[in-house]
């Protein structure tokens, strides 16, 4: 296991050069110069942008502000912000918890909602409970979770009253965004766990198993779920990078002041470093979690462990 | 050595047995008007093409046809009437009284459990074992199988074991609770010819030591006849052709075995004419 979870860090290594090489020639590619944003309202004139250009580094060829950019990175270094001139690194640590509760809220609601929705269908294909979990699962995945978030909103913010529609007031705030990131979420864990209980139970070990006199909930639970759970964590842990990408979106809609808001609003301010820490952030947690996820597959099933050995 | 009589102390009976899969017609029921029978200890082969019935007929016995299968007819097991008996009291049965061996063993193991785990669920279930002393009983088991070094092997996966062993965990699984029928279909169907040999001299042994009631199922006439007291040959749904192994081999009355026969010899490179033929 621990040699498998180097071998992965190793390899992360070129995907991640990759991220930061794109991330700062994507920042620098796009029209708009930092300095005359910063300057917006007082008075431009070209001394003033070109000696903030110069405190900004903004002055040197590309390849010498990449090298330096790369160089503090290894330290560890994401540079200041533009705007609010505090160390990136401070300026991410404040708003992540209101993103990684938002993302536990809605892997939440995924697997509960998607687990036994999932298992419902698979155990018995074709019945009126299978198609009323299909028609879910459809629907889920049909609406965009930016609109589910407004009709969500409108019904029990507006209408009922019983949720708060913004800010961050404790769980009940939490409700309403886990909701609409979470459902279509579900909605993948549904069609996912349906297509591979079924794909295990016309496996002969499962006849087998009924035929040692196992009850039908324990062949569910001690030879089923385990290999279909196995099939379904890998597209769990490509999801998960979907979450953070939906994470974004949702925040700005319920006005939560996450890393994926303030993303957007740095980037209205073109405040390259915050941008550039964000995303290689970002970068980041996508490829620990889906090396965290292989891990788990390899601990569902020992034929993974095995062709890691080998 | 002769087919059972109705009636005595039988310890399976089958009769006039039909079984329609839902989304077909009636008239092409896989299962229609089989009947056999066989007695405590007893081996009765059921031969035949693929698709003939064989297999379902077995699951009918156990009741593992899947969901929607109508089964009519009557499956006595020891005096109790198996045909229309609910789940809960046929689960008692399952894997107690009777064991099932299946025809792919690369298949027949769940991939993600140890060994010892799946000999340990049956001892556990319907003799109250506790994990050692399932264990143990695991690896005598194990041992009378024929597998080496039985207690480490509690910890393996089924992928590190060649198709051959599986097939004799999944043989020690059928018979750990000593049952006293026991159902094998295709046993050695999907294994090599030299393995072949082993494991159904594994199966007989093991009956006839434990006196086990054995229905053997297979395509293969050559390895029921080695086997089984009783033979019979099933097409197309039907049991064509019913009786003792010698009958059946030596004057086969339905064209159908004779044709089976005469492809066994012609395999074999026995010119002997299959007996009866004119």
């Amino acid at each position: 296991m621990l040699t498998f979870l180097g071998k992965r860090a190793l390899a992360a290594v070129p995907v991640l050069l990759g991220v930061v090489l794109l991330v700062f020639l994507i920042l620098r590619l796009i029209p708009g110069d930092p300095a005359q944003i910063l300057l917006f309202g007082t008075k431009a004139t070209p001394e003033r942008v070109a000696e903030l250009h110069q405190q900004l580094g903004l002055d040197r060829p590309v390849v010498v502000q990449f090298l330096s950019f790369l160089g503090d990175l290894l330290h560890g270094d994401l540079g200041y912000s533009y705007s609010s001139h505090g160390p990136v690194i401070d300026e991410i640590a404040e708003r992540l918890p209101y993103t990684v509760n938002l993302a536990v809220g809605a892997l939440l609601v995924a697997l509960l909602v998607g687990v036994p929705t999932g298992i419902l269908g698979g155990l018995k294909p074709g019945s009126v409970v299978d198609k009323a979990a299909t028609a879910f699962s459809v629907l889920g995945l049909a609406v965009p979770y930016f609109w589910l978030a407004q009709l969500l909103i409108l019904l029990f913010a507006v209408h009922l009253g019983v949720l708060p529609a913004l800010g961050v007031g404790g769980t009940a705030a939490l409700v309403l965004p886990s909701l609409s990131l979470g459902l279509g979420f579900a909605a993948i864990i549904t069609r996912m766990l349906r297509a591979a209980l079924i794909d295990v139970y016309s496996s002969p070990y499962i006849l087998v198993a009924r035929a040692k006199g196992l009850s039908s909930g324990r062949v569910l639970v001690s030879h089923a779920m385990r290999n279909a759970a196995s099939s379904v964590t890998t597209i769990l842990g490509l999801q998960i990078g979907n979450l953070l990408a939906g994470a974004v979106a949702t925040e700005v809609i319920f006005g939560r002041p996450g890393l994926g808001n303030y993303l957007v609003q740095q980037i209205g301010l073109k405040d390259v470093p915050t941008i550039q820490g964000i995303v290689l952030f970002i970068a980041v947690a996508y490829i620990v979690i889906n090396i965290l996820v292989d891990a788990a597959h390899g601990v569902l099933d020992p034929r993974v462990r095995k062709a890691w050995a080998s | 050595m002769s087919a059972v009589a109705p009636g005595g102390e039988e310890l399976l009976a089958v009769r006039d047995l039909r079984v329609v899969f839902p989304g077909t017609r009636p008239e092409d029921a896989a299962v229609t008007g089989v009947s056999f029978a066989m007695n405590p200890g007893q081996t009765l082969g059921l031969v035949g093409e693929s698709g003939s019935g064989k297999s379902t007929a077995c699951l009918a016995i156990m009741g593992l046809l899947a969901r929607g299968a109508t089964v009519t007819g009557s499956i006595t097991f020891r005096g109790t009437e198996l045909v229309g008996l609910p789940e809960r009291r046929l689960r008692p049965l399952r894997g107690k009284d009777i064991g099932l061996v299946y025809q792919d063993p690369m298949a027949a193991l769940n991939p993600v459990k140890t060994i010892g785990a799946q000999l340990r669920e049956p001892l556990r279930l319907h003799l109250g074992m506790s994990r050692k002393q399932a264990d143990e009983r695991a690896v005598e088991l194990l041992d009378r199988v024929g597998i080496d070094a039985p207690r480490d092997k509690l910890r393996s996966f089924p992928h590190e074991f060649s198709g051959g062993m599986r097939q004799r965990v999944v043989i020690a699984m059928a018979v750990s609770c000593n049952p006293t029928l026991l159902i094998a279909d295709e046993p050695t169907t999907a294994l090599d010819v030299s393995v072949q040999a082993q494991v159904l001299e594994l199966l007989s042994d093991l009956t006839t030591d434990l006196g086990i009631g054995l229905l053997i199922v297979s395509h293969d006439l050559s390895v029921v006849a080695g086997l089984a007291d009783d033979v019979a040959v099933m097409r197309h749904g039907s049991v064509v052709e019913y009786g003792s192994v010698h009958q059946v081999f030596q004057r086969p009355a339905h064209p159908y075995t004779r044709d089976l026969l005469a492809v066994v010899r012609e395999l074999e490179g026995d010119p002997v004419d299959a007996g009866g033929r004119p």
